[in-house]
């Protein structure tokens, strides 16, 4: 299952990965998209939030995963050994289900990786990263008065948007985002699906989500994983009104067993 | 047929759903019969019936209309589901708009009586016959979930289409021998047009069952063959 249009960010080949003797992904070949959201779907335990390790080498921190397969970015291999894993989480940011603010000001959580990854030296030019990438997050206008606060004293929606800050601050070119939203109201939500949808014109996103209306607002593709297996990818308007494959359809019309 | 829903009250919801277009359609149907038997026994009665009985065709459109939103709103529906709430959506109205076809060929007719001679009554009601099958048709398509039999009644449209051509000419050509008869025949042309239409609207029908089914668009590449809108007779042309 391989993505027709050009302009590919990922190209995923017959990728495995086990935890221990357990395969939790099963050859999975599939493709990632320049400006495009691509919505991972599927039950609990199926895979998604191991698959989407895979493309920021985080399964790299669990002690008993082995990722097989080819994974390439841009066309070289994330899991070669030139490529350096610190730069390349640089290149690929996640956003995770909870809120994680680093216990610092909402300056620092935004400025820490501009600086380590030397993107901005001077105080200007961080204070200038800090302003944009809050304000790509829609947070500025809530924040820029209290840039000296905790991070972790803001609401779980700005929090999140916040993280989103933070990852978009080192200038990626990739977001994958594990459940962003699970965590965050109605209204919250809604913000950060807005955000999604504009910070697709410089990004590939990849969001895994439970929320069958989320996948299906914020995505333009839609990829469905059943017991480590991609059982259908396509696009999201094809997927969630005319599936091919017997298990979608009984995933998204609610009637899984 | 799909798996039941883990939730069983969503399948019941849907279960409603169908079953009040079958019922919509059988009312339909019924009511297409009865205003040709009206038309055929020039009874006023049978007519006033017809009329009468349109209400529940509406009050029935009323009440899928909200129960189809209250799906839509209560249970997000995705895929198959999703295409049958639309679908009833779209069918209930135009079995609506069938119904009210039905009523106004009825309360035409005491002005068609006069016209009773001529055998174009007879092609009304050989055409009004054909819509009726394609209307059982079609709702069998819809209860058994058939594309194959519903793409038999998209295509069966043609020969409604060609009666009307003909009759068309006819009635025109009546009223051009005797002007006498011009009221009875713009009637009757009235009425011939709405089974016409009608004929149109169940071919719509037969669309939805198709995308109900296949979830793609039937592209509308169906032949029409209704020429009426430049159909001209002159009283020169016998000459
Ligand atoms: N660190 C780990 N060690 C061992 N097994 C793991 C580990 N992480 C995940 N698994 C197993 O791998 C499978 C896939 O898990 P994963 O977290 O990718 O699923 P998921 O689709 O993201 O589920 P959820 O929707 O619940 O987040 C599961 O069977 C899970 O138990
Ligand atoms: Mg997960």
């Amino acid at each position: 299952m391989i993505a027709d249009t050009g302009n590919v960010k990922f190209t995923t080949r017959d990728v495995h990965v086990f935890y221990g003797a357990k395969e939790a992904i099963k050859g999975v070949d599939l493709d990632i998209n320049n400006n495009e959201v691509t919505a991972l779907i599927g039950p609990s335990g199926c895979g998604k939030s191991t698959y989407l390790r895979c493309l920021n080498r985080m399964n790299d921190t669990v002690d008993s995963a082995r990722v097989t397969g080819t994974i390439e970015l841009d066309g070289v291999d994330i899991y070669d050994r030139s490529v350096d894993v610190v730069q390349l989480r640089a290149r690929v940011g996640m956003v995770f289900q909870k809120p994680n603010p680093f216990p610092k000001s909402i300056y620092e959580n935004v400025a820490y990786g501009p600086r380590i990854h030397g993107l901005a030296t001077k105080k200007s030019e961080l204070d200038e990263v800090v302003e944009t990438s809050l304000r790509k997050a829609g947070l500025w206008n809530e924040v820029n008065d209290r840039l000296d606060t905790q991070g972790t004293a803001l609401s779980g929606g700005q929090q999140q948007r916040l993280c989103i800050a933070r990852a978009i601050a080192v200038s990626p070119e990739v977001i994958l985002m594990d459940e962003p939203c699970s965590a965050l109201d109605p209204i919250a939500t809604a913000r950060v699906e807005e955000l999604i949808d504009e910070l697709r014109e410089n990004y590939a996103i990849v969001i895994v989500t439970h929320s069958m209306q989320q996948a299906a607002r914020v995505s333009q593709k839609t990829a469905f994983f059943h017991l480590g297996d991609l059982v259908e990818y396509g696009d999201t308007e094809d997927i969630f009104t005319n599936p091919r494959e017997e298990r979608t359809r009984d995933y998204i019309t609610g009637r899984f067993g | 047929m799909p798996k039941d829903h883990t939730v069983s009250a969503y399948d019941k919801e849907l279960e409603n759903l169908r079953s009040s277009i079958a019922r919509m359609g059988g009312l339909a149907e019924a009511q297409i019969a009865g205003a040709v038997d009206a038309l055929f026994k020039r009874s006023s009665d049978r007519s006033a019936q017809v009329v009468a009985a349109d209400k529940s065709l509406d009050s029935l459109e009323l009440s899928i209309e909200k129960d189809a939103i209250s799906l839509l709103a209560r249970r997000q529906p995705m895929a198959s589901d999703l295409r049958e709430i639309v679908s009833a959506l779209k069918m209930s109205s135009i079995l609506e708009r069938i119904g009210d076809y039905s009523k106004n060929i009825a309360k035409r007719v005491g002005a068609i009586s006069d016209a009773q001679n001529f055998r174009v009554v007879r092609t009304v009601g050989d055409m009004a016959h054909l819509v009726q099958k394609m209307l059982k048709d079609v709702l069998d398509a819809y209860i058994d979930q058939d594309e194959v039999k519903a793409l038999d009644v998209w295509e069966r449209d043609t020969a409604v289409d060609e009666l009307y051509n003909s009759l068309f000419r006819e009635l025109l050509t009546y009223m051009m021998e005797d002007p006498r008869s011009i009221t009875p025949c713009t009637h009757l042309l009235f009425a011939a047009k709405n089974v016409e239409r009608m004929g149109d609207h169940v071919t719509n029908l037969a669309e939805i069952v198709y995308y109900l089914v296949k979830g793609d668009l039937l592209e509308d590449t169906r032949p029409k063959s209704d020429s009426t809108s430049y159909t001209v007779l002159r009283p020169s042309d016998d000459d």
